[in-house]
């Protein structure tokens, strides 16, 4: 090593020593709507040029991103028929961990895509609902700031990620479906599949509240 | 965001660490940049400008959960930060540094001197020269690497690298001597 690199990384190693350790940094900044519409214009530019793209973030609460669903190209019409979907395999990491959902392949059925709604909670209200070529999102304002984002996707089209970073992530079984549940902060998120699509549900409330919905699933 | 970012890296394998960047260090890179700014809209403004600089130049990133890593994202945030408060507040250069003279130095030229002495005067170089001779010295980017990943044209970069060198060479000796 010549004295320059060598002096280099010493000087480096003295600039930054001050700096706090990543996990010594206890608030979390919460970026703002005016950084979200930044990023909605770099997605614009990023679409002329990848032809995968993400469509669905969820970054308004304290957690930045707990799911994410991934088109991966094609569109899925309303009358679209699939293959059934046998179960769902999750690649945990550190940050984002991959959900893979397994379809049959080999069997003859072909369902046909049903939209469902779960049942709204208590003290909560449809604030917004969209049903297009890629699935059906509704989102649900309670009381006391408190919101769920529900999302019905389609997974041969579409692919799940979910924020496992220093989160508590649980796999059980609700209506016989299994289901991954994960808490991060005072976020909490369900994924699951029917056997023919996926499902996701993210809000700032209790596990129960999701539960029970996931449960009024069909 | 994240998806922007990951869509300017190649391989899954190169996605899943820029993952582990983007989680491991964000708060930190919008710590190092809100110091700096004290304006929490432009510290995400650098945040996000950094974080696109870093993803396209990835490909010599190592071990991510380590000083050298999390150094190297604070440089450049740091860095983009630098370049809009400049742009903020019209900032001026150095004019001592940028008379310099523009002379291609060797780097064994400094072999002769103590490391730490040359460390401080590094330190004493301004931000802009300094991270730039950190990034070619250091992290060993090529020219134009270190232009892409601080907004500069490659013959900025040239120009910063061969004056701050004469700069500290000049200081060193006058301090030698």
């Amino acid at each position: 090593m010549n004295t320059l690199k060598e002096a280099s990384a010493f000087a480096i190693e003295q600039e930054f020593e001050y700096l706090p350790n990543e996990n010594e940094i206890v608030i979390e900044h919460i970026f703002s709507n005016v950084f979200e519409h930044n990023i909605d214009k770099l997605k614009k530019a990023s679409e002329r040029h990848y032809v995968r793209f993400g469509r669905h973030r969820l970054r308004r609460s304290l957690v930045v991103a707990c799911i994410l669903i991934l088109l991966m190209g094609m569109a899925m019409s309303v009358s679209a028929i699939r293959k059934p979907v046998l179960d769902f395999i999750v690649h945990y990491t550190n940050g984002m961990s991959k959900v893979e959902f397994i379809t049959d392949e080999d069997s003859d059925a072909a369902l046909k895509i049903e939209y469902q709604k779960p049942d709204t909670p208590n003290g909560y209200s449809i604030s917004k609902e969209t049903l297009n070529e890629f699935g059906c999102e509704i989102e649900y304002a309670g009381p006391s700031d408190k919101y769920i984002y529900y999302s019905q996707f389609d997974v041969e089209t579409s692919g799940l990620s979910v924020d496992t970073e220093n989160a508590n992530a649980t796999e059980k079984s609700i209506n016989g479906c299994k289901v991954l549940e994960t808490s991060k902060y005072e976020t909490n998120t369900i994924a699951w599949s029917n056997g023919i699509n996926g499902f996701s549900l993210l809000g700032n409330c209790d596990m129960e509240i999701l539960e029970m919905m996931a449960e009024s699933n069909q | 965001m994240l998806i922007i970012c990951l869509n300017l890296l190649d391989s899954e394998e190169e996605k899943t660490k820029f993952e582990e960047l983007y989680y491991t260090y964000r708060n930190l890179m919008f710590f190092a940049a809100n110091e700096l700014l004290t304006d929490e809209w432009m510290a995400e403004d650098a945040v996000q400008e950094a974080l696109i600089r870093i993803a396209k130049n990835f490909h010599k990133v190592g071990e991510i959960k380590c000083h050298q890593t999390k150094n190297f994202v604070v440089i450049i945030v740091k860095n983009v930060s630098l370049t809009m408060l400049r742009k903020e507040k019209a900032l001026v250069g150095d004019s001592i540094i940028e008379q310099m003279e523009l002379v291609d130095m060797d780097d064994t030229a400094f072999d002769l001197y103590n490391y730490k002495k040359l460390a401080k005067q590094i330190l004493d170089l301004p931000e802009t020269y300094r991270y730039v001779i950190y990034l070619r010295c250091v992290y060993e980017y090529k020219v134009d690497e270190i232009a892409g990943l601080l907004g500069l044209t490659t013959n900025v970069v040239k120009k910063r690298l061969q004056r701050g060198k004469a700069y500290l060479r000049k200081q060193i000796e006058d301090e030698c001597e």
